[in-house]
């Protein structure tokens, strides 16, 4: 017989890593008879699930933060909802009380065509270039 | 870590079921890749459950390990075990240590704990070598069934289930053998690398 030792010892080592399927008892049998304290190893896994939970919420919390204060913007304040209101802070922007940038943005704008959806989106977006900068 | 799989594991059940898995994954890979055994010491002084720990730390903190909702659960986090240990083995500062006379083969046959295996099992006569020193070891010696088992793997059985075919023995004492192979398979390994 010629064999593939090679071959042999990969498969050897395969089947000696493959699952055997022990249930929980079983496995929990085992690992006490190999010498591991079952008990402690599940409350310290609980207890850094635990805290990736809890960081992972707190990670959201954060994003969602910002999220929410990139859209209320800082250059223009919560970008209201009249058309009356949004034409006023486009006139305001226009005559430089946002900087001369905004001001640039602003000038050859028709915001007459524009409809409220596009004006605020309009808004929000100089907001966010801003923020960006 | 997210979606299905972290919402899955806020079972305890299901997520100490895993936790278990893990660890004797992470266990048996290192006994069969690395020599390692219970007494002997790791690179930078870690252990399995260590390394069982980390990897869901990293999971949470998305540092370079991410869930696939789509496959499955314990296929994902054994790969990354390996990925971690080899990562271990392979650090700047990896260097293993070992400790402690606890082989199962009693004194002067201690597994050590070294990077040999790498991701390959050696040469063709290393391996020859290998088979040579399982079938003259004495447990196997004293079980005609055991030397059996050893010589289905030769014969080209992949898996439990193929010894099982291969000799008529049954599946679970297959596992059972393959359980005394696991605390054998390391010692020898190391000793052919002395």
């Amino acid at each position: 017989m010629s064999t593939n030792y090679q071959k042999a010892a990969q498969n050897l080592e395969k089947a000696l890593l493959e699952d055997s399927n022990l249930t929980e008892p079983q496995l929990r049998q085992k690992l006490s008879e190999e010498g591991v304290d079952v008990d402690r190893f599940l409350k310290r896994f609980d207890a850094t699930f635990r805290k990736g939970i809890q960081a992972k919420a707190k990670h959201e919390a954060v994003e969602a933060k910002t999220r929410a204060s990139a859209a209320r913007g800082s250059l223009f304040g919560r970008i209201v909802e009249t058309r009356e209101n949004l034409l006023a802070l486009v006139r305001e922007a226009t005559a430089g009380r946002f900087g001369a940038e905004v001001m640039a943005r602003c000038r050859n704008k028709d915001t007459n065509a524009m409809s409220d959806n596009e004006l605020r989106s309009w808004l929000e977006d100089i907001e966010k270039l801003n923020a960006n900068k | 870590m997210a979606g299905k799989h972290l919402e899955s594991l806020k079972n305890n059940e299901r997520r100490w079921k895993v936790a278990l898995e893990l660890l004797d994954y992470t266990r048996n890979y290192l006994g069969v890749r690395y020599g390692w055994h219970d007494g002997s010491m790791l690179p930078k002084g870690q252990d399995p459950e260590e390394i069982v720990f980390g990897l869901i730390d990293r999971l949470f903190a998305g540092d370079g390990r991410h869930l696939n909702d789509d496959e499955d659960l314990i296929v994902q986090l054994k790969g990354m075990i390996q990925s971690e240990v080899w990562n271990l083995h392979h650090g700047s500062d990896a260097k293993a240590v070992s400790f402690e006379a606890a082989g199962d083969d009693g004194p002067h046959h201690e597994p050590v704990c070294s990077s040999f295996a790498d991701d390959i099992v050696g040469s063709m006569d290393f391996c020859q070598r290998l088979f040579r020193l399982l079938e003259e070891h004495p447990k196997v010696q004293a079980d005609e069934d055991f030397g059996y088992v050893v010589l289905a793997y030769q014969d080209g059985a992949d898996s439990a289930q193929a010894v099982a075919e291969k000799t008529g023995i049954k599946i679970e004492r297959v596992y059972e053998y393959n359980r005394q192979l696991r605390k054998i398979y390391p010692s020898l390994k190391a000793k052919l690398n002395q």
